[in-house]
């Protein structure tokens, strides 16, 4: 295609960076679609606006989410992106493909599709960007009966679950995200399919403290994995760091958060106060190879996180300070329906749990879904508890 | 109330409307939606109703207009 159809698009090909706008171009001498997709966007540059708009419902037969109806605005002028819609297709946990999956997928979607994908979308889904309505269910049909793969979720309903690639990559690795993931998503199927709760549900999953998914801040019940017990120091590994001139007291000691770690100089030894780690992994970050994780191992419950939308963002709070996680994981999944219940009792349309339980607040949504209030309950990090003392109690 | 009477209740109560989304239909038969989810997941899969998508979730019976 002529660059003079795409002027301020062109100018985002001219950074250092990798440019979506040259790899929708490779496409666009292929793909009618990919073409009128650079010039519909290089009119939204010029106005200032999108023109897309959100249709009528489309989708996959028996499925209530996992198509997103994309259409333009101004078909007459873009007849190829008329219809653009895009399809959430489930990830396989930790995002682990071999090279045939990966070719299935992007043949079929050559052949229904724009050939534009996201791997992958901040959801964690494979995101497959344009198709007409029409070709919508034969191209669900082939994905799922040739190549295996299922829709994910979208709209008022449980989001497809995700995981950081935990124990077959990470040595920190608290749990088996990937089991984990995988159980919730095939246990789940009538939440992750049929929309009817007041909106979105995410559930992320990481292995360790680190949080590499960000479930945080991302979902609205986090599992992430800790241990209970203290965390394993070699005194050997910690003499070797000293001696390679690494500055214990100062970029590790000095920067735990609660003091919870005591460098003898003397002895060349580190000692930790087990009772005031909050598993924070900065002093496993900065020494792999001496500290490591406790082996009573488990995970954290939050609950809350989210983006801004009925009110600000939200960071999730402790709701289980550690929970087992073993197959079949039942402790877990009957929570998590009871929290679903009261979210639906109490929840208004378009409203996250979180922001029902702002509303509502925690010590209610702890009576009545069955859980103690506890110390770890802060509304943020260096806060005071919550105070659950109700007002008919003398 | 047995499961049996819980479904021929929620049956009946389909039949007085074109769709209702769980939570309505918990409230007309007065039981926990909790049970009447998984009431109508099994008549889902008996064929006895079926799911409607218009935005969120609704269950009508099979083959109601």
């Amino acid at each position: 295609m002529s660059e003079s159809e795409t002027p301020r698009l062109d100018q985002l090909e001219t950074g250092p960076w990798p440019s979506f706008v040259s790899e929708i171009k490779k496409m666009a001498g292929r793909k009618p679609a990919a073409r009128d997709l650079l010039r519909q966007m290089e009119l939204s540059y010029k106005d200032r606006v999108t023109h897309w708009k959100h249709g009528g419902i489309v989708g996959i037969r028996s499925y209530g989410g996992g198509v997103i109806g994309r259409y333009s605005d101004s078909p007459e002028q873009f007849p190829d992106v008329a219809a653009f819609h895009t399809i959430r297709v489930n990830q396989p946990s930790g995002w682990f493909y071999s090279t045939k999956a990966l070719r299935q997928i992007c043949d079929i979607w050559e052949k229904y599709g724009s050939g534009l994908t996201n791997f992958h979308g901040s959801t964690g889904d494979i995101i497959l960007l344009g198709t007409t309505t029409e070709k919508l269910q034969p191209c669900f049909n082939e994905l799922s009966d040739e190549a295996g793969f299922d829709l994910g979720g979208s709209g008022s309903a449980l989001r497809t679950p995700s995981c950081c690639l935990g124990p077959a990559r990470c040595e920190w690795s608290c749990i088996d995200t990937l089991d984990l993931c995988n159980d919730l998503t095939h246990s789940f199927q009538d939440e992750l399919h049929r929309p009817a709760w007041p909106y979105k549900f995410k559930i992320k999953i990481s292995g360790c403290p680190n949080d590499c998914v960000a479930s945080i801040a991302r979902s609205d019940l986090p599992i992430i994995g800790t241990w209970r017990d203290s965390l394993r120091i070699d005194q050997e590994e910690v003499r070797k760091y000293a001696a390679d001139g690494f500055d214990i007291e100062n970029e590790v000691v000095a920067l735990c958060p609660t003091d919870a770690l005591e460098w003898d100089e003397k002895t060349l030894t580190l000692k930790l106060k087990a009772e005031d780690c909050v598993r924070c992994m900065h002093c496993i970050n900065r020494m792999p190879k001496a500290l490591r994780p406790g082996l009573e191992r488990g995970a954290t419950l939050l609950i809350g996180g989210k983006a801004p939308i009925m009110k600000g963002a939200f960071l999730s709070w402790v709701l289980v300070p550690f929970m087992p996680m073993t197959p079949p994981y039942t402790e877990f999944k009957v929570l998590v329906r009871k929290i679903w219940d009261w979210w639906d009792e109490n929840g208004k349309t378009r409203e996250r749990v979180g922001e029902v339980i702002e509303r509502l607040g925690m010590a209610r949504f702890l009576r009545d879904v069955g859980l103690k209030p506890l110390p770890q309950m802060v509304f943020r990090p260096r806060a005071n508890p919550y105070v659950f003392w109700r007002s008919e109690q003398k | 109330m047995t499961d049996t009477e819980l479904e021929q209740k929620i049956l009946k109560y389909l039949s007085t409307v074109n769709m209702a989304k769980n939570k309505s239909v918990a409230t007309a038969v007065g039981v926990e939606k909790s049970i009447v989810d998984k009431a109508i997941s099994k008549l889902a899969k008996e064929d006895k109703i079926e799911y409607v998508y218009l935005g969120t979730s609704y269950v009508k019976l099979k083959g109601q207009q």
